[in-house]
């Protein structure tokens, strides 16, 4: 090694150093490099479950949309079903029908003349008094 | 030396661009004269064709009675529609289609599949389906078993209490407008004013979901509440079909007014038909006169009919019942009093013309009414004069109308005046050679017994809307006055004495004062008078000391017995005996009619402590009815352990007795 001449041996170490510092850098950009594929990674990772569960809230969300609307439209077939019940209500309390099952039904009469009570209606000063009974 | 092939080229490239700018230029041009001239008119189409307007459907008005009770309402209904072409294009067989449609919903498969295969764009297959035969019809559409098919919901007009009034409340066509009675006379209030969505829409007319939107809402009809009571109506209707069905009329007919206010409390016509089917009469043998009929003119002259309200829309001679206006004429301008006598031999000659009558002799002014007498009639009538009686015959309304909120009323045929002889004049004052309104002659009856006020007669006491709020009252302020305080009261109790001891015998209630007048006039028919036929009629008023009500029963050509006395009288009698008892109008009894009733009741004789069979032989000896609760136990020897009505208790003779066992 001695036989080299001083300048060689320089020379020689610089390369060396040269070439150990790109080594050097070329670690470290690799480490950079694998640093920044990692967090890419990590946060397509990240991005991809949180779109995951977003996608999970949404479908979520227009699932109850969808139970929302299919209920709206229970109630309004069910309000449909309740005016139509009324309206037999209504039918079924004509004075004609309640008369026919009140007679032959259930064996009720019209009461006879001895039966009636006549009650005076409450005169104005009996209401009056009642008021200011409290 | 320059290239003649680099000259040629730039030529021609300058030439090339100069066209390219004449060509974007025109493009400009075009652009520029597209968004700028005609830029409106393409909006406006771009905008026709991407807005879809579509008609929100009011709610037409209920119709209530005084108790706000429904008598018209609206209901959910479902109407099945199909497309031919479309059931066509996508393969569908009308016969199995029509079988299924048919099967859900117990339809006729012949109409339906006519319907299906009709050339048309949109044809109404059924209506009026409830929600269950719909529930079926969809789940076959859903199955593609009805291809072109599609099931809509609406709403339809429903009268709950079917034949109920129907003269009155009148019903609606298709289009949801009114054809008779309430429904047309108020219709613009009871219909409202539809609203408008107006939305963006696809190709296909779908709504967009981001587009705009504008929303008209719809304003609901407007609801009337009648003066209709449900319950005196339906007694007026039970009675006029037991009058109809006994004296084999033509028709009857009965109105029951507030003779104070002209409130219409009840108003009824028979035969009738059910409102939500007003095409079919609901009485037998109008039923098979109907089916009989063969051509659709023909049906549409029976409809027609059938929906009048004889009543306002047309006359009939009144008859006896019109003495009362000659009478109270008579005695307002002084020409006669309740003290005067009069005598009638049975007949009257008035220049050329013989009037006839019973024989009634000597009679006072209230006999006359009593006996229902003609020449006292005419006398009086004379001495009114031509002129005065018909001044008389326009203040209470004949010559106009009543203005009852009711369509196609009519007026009074009377003779002209100017052109009128004396034997005319006669005939008028009973009742004959006039014919007037069924509603003017109780109207005018109403004036006399009532201290004389002329009222205006109506069915609807307001109207209001949605929240209750009254829009509109109809006035109960009476119209004039036409007679003095005291020939209304001579008048009531002249109307009284004609049921104590006239006419009107048949009317008497024990322990209610009732006043009327009977009528029996020859009915005229094309022109003429016809032999036999005659309207029958009474109107009474109710108490006569103070009268409430005013009622007007009119049979049609009754067969068999004729005169009012027989025919209509025992009818107007029930009614009231069951009206005034539901009006809390409390009877006062006389002693003889205390006494009449004490015996037509027995004491119930005690049943408990005895077994069944023992009390239904005790019961039935009395001429009582057993019950036994609960009769599910038929085991006759088990002891009674109460009544009702209790031992000692009055019970009607024939009626029901309760015995309980344990």
């Amino acid at each position: 090694m001695d036989n080299r001449r001083p300048s060689d041996k320089t020379r020689l170490n610089k390369a060396l150093e040269a070439d150990m510092a790109e080594a050097r850098k070329n670690r470290a950009r690799r480490r950079i490099r694998n640093r920044n594929r990692r967090i890419m990674f990590r946060s397509l990772f990240l991005a991809g479950i949180v779109l995951v569960v977003g996608l999970a809230f949404l479908a979520y969300g227009s699932q109850i949309n969808y139970r929302i609307n299919e209920t709206e439209a229970n109630i309004a077939k069910i309000q449909n079903e309740i005016e139509n019940l009324n309206v037999e209500i209504a039918a079924n309390s004509s004075p004609e029908i309640i008369e026919k099952k009140a007679m032959e039904e259930l064996g009720m009469e019209y009461p006879n003349a001895s039966q009636y009570i006549y009650l005076d209606r409450a005169s104005k000063d009996d209401v009056q008094t009642a008021k200011s009974d409290d | 030396m320059t290239d003649p092939i680099k000259v040629n080229y730039k030529k021609r490239v300058i030439i090339l661009f100069a066209i390219w700018c004449c060509v974007l230029l025109a493009l400009g041009v075009r652009l520029g004269w597209i968004m700028l001239v005609d830029g409106e008119e393409y909006s406006n189409r771009a905008v026709a064709q991407q807005t879809k307007d579509t008609e929100l459907a009011a709610n037409r008005g209920y119709i209530y009675d005084r108790n706000m009770k429904e008598l018209a309402v609206n209901a959910p209904t479902y109407t099945v529609w199909v497309r031919p072409s479309e059931l066509k294009e996508k393969g569908g067989r009308p016969g199995k289609m029509a079988n299924l449609i048919a099967s859900a919903m117990n339809g006729d498969p012949v109409q339906i599949a006519k319907s299906l295969q009709k050339e048309s764009s949109l044809v109404r297959v059924a209506k009026n389906l409830d929600s269950d035969q719909a529930d079926k019809i969809r789940k076959y559409i859903k199955d593609g078993r009805l291809p072109g098919v599609s099931i809509d919901e609406s709403t339809r007009r429903y009268y709950p209490y079917g034949d109920f009034a129907s003269c009155v409340i009148g019903h609606i066509n298709d289009d949801g407008n009114g054809v008779a009675g309430l429904e047309l006379f108020y219709n613009t209030y009871l219909s409202g004013m539809p609203g408008r969505v107006i939305r963006n829409t696809d190709s296909s007319g779908r709504p967009l979901f981001n587009g705009t939107e504008r929303y008209y809402e719809s304003e609901n009809g407007l609801n009337l509440v009648l003066t209709i009571d449900e319950v005196l109506q339906h007694y007026l209707d039970t009675t006029l079909e037991e009058a109809y069905k006994e004296t084999e009329s033509n028709a009857t007919m009965g109105i029951c007014m507030n003779i104070e206010t002209g409130e219409i409390l009840a108003m009824g016509y028979y035969p009738s038909y059910d409102l939500n089917e007003p095409r079919i009469p609901t009485e037998e043998k109008e039923l098979e006169a109907y089916e009989e009929l063969e051509t659709d003119e023909e049906r549409v002259q029976y409809w027609n009919k059938m929906w009048r309200n004889f009543m306002v829309s047309d006359t009939y001679e009144p008859g006896s019942t019109f003495k009362l206006i000659t009478t109270a004429i008579a005695l307002e301008e002084g020409l006669t009093s309740t003290a005067e006598s009069f005598f009638c031999d049975g007949a009257y000659q008035l220049y050329t013309d013989t009037f006839t009558c019973r024989y009634h002799g000597a009679e006072t002014l209230t006999q006359a009414l009593e006996n229902s007498c003609n020449i006292v009639a005419i006398t009086l009538g004379l001495r009114i004069g031509a002129t005065k009686y018909y001044e008389y015959l326009d203040t209470l309304g004949f010559s106009g109308i009543t203005r009852i909120d009711l369509p196609s009323e009519t007026s009074a045929i009377m003779y002209n005046p100017e052109k009128m002889v004396p034997g005319e004049l006669a005939a008028m004052t009973y009742g004959q050679g006039i014919a007037v309104t069924p509603i003017q002659l109780i109207t005018a009856v109403a004036a006399i017994a009532n201290g004389g006020d002329l009222v205006r007669p109506h069915v609807v006491a307001e109207v209001r809307d949605d929240d209750g709020q009254v829009i509109y009252k109809n006035n109960t302020d009476p119209v004039r006055k036409i007679f003095s305080e005291e020939t209304s009261k001579e008048m009531c109790k002249i109307m009284q004495s004609v049921v104590d001891y006239g006419t009107g015998k048949n009317g008497y209630i024990p322990g209610y004062k009732i006043g009327g007048k009977t009528g029996t006039a020859d009915a005229v028919i094309d022109g003429h008078y016809a032999a036999g036929k005659v309207f029958a009629s009474f109107v009474a008023i109710a108490p006569s000391d103070d009268p409430q009500i005013i009622t007007l029963i009119i049979a049609d050509n009754p067969k068999g017995a004729h005169n009012a006395g027989t025919v209509v009288v025992p009818f107007v009698r029930d009614y009231l005996e069951d009206a005034l008892t539901y009006l809390q109008v409390e009877p006062q009894y006389t002693d003889a009619e205390k006494q009449a009733i004490a015996t037509s009741s027995v004491s119930v004789t005690n049943c408990t402590g005895h077994t069944v069979a023992e009390a239904t032989q005790m019961l039935q000896a009395q001429g009582l009815k057993p019950v036994v609760t609960p009769n599910n136990n038929s085991d006759t020897s088990l002891e009674v352990v109460d009544q009702y009505p209790k031992a000692g208790d009055k019970a009607k003779s024939g009626s029901y007795v309760y015995i309980y066992t344990e």
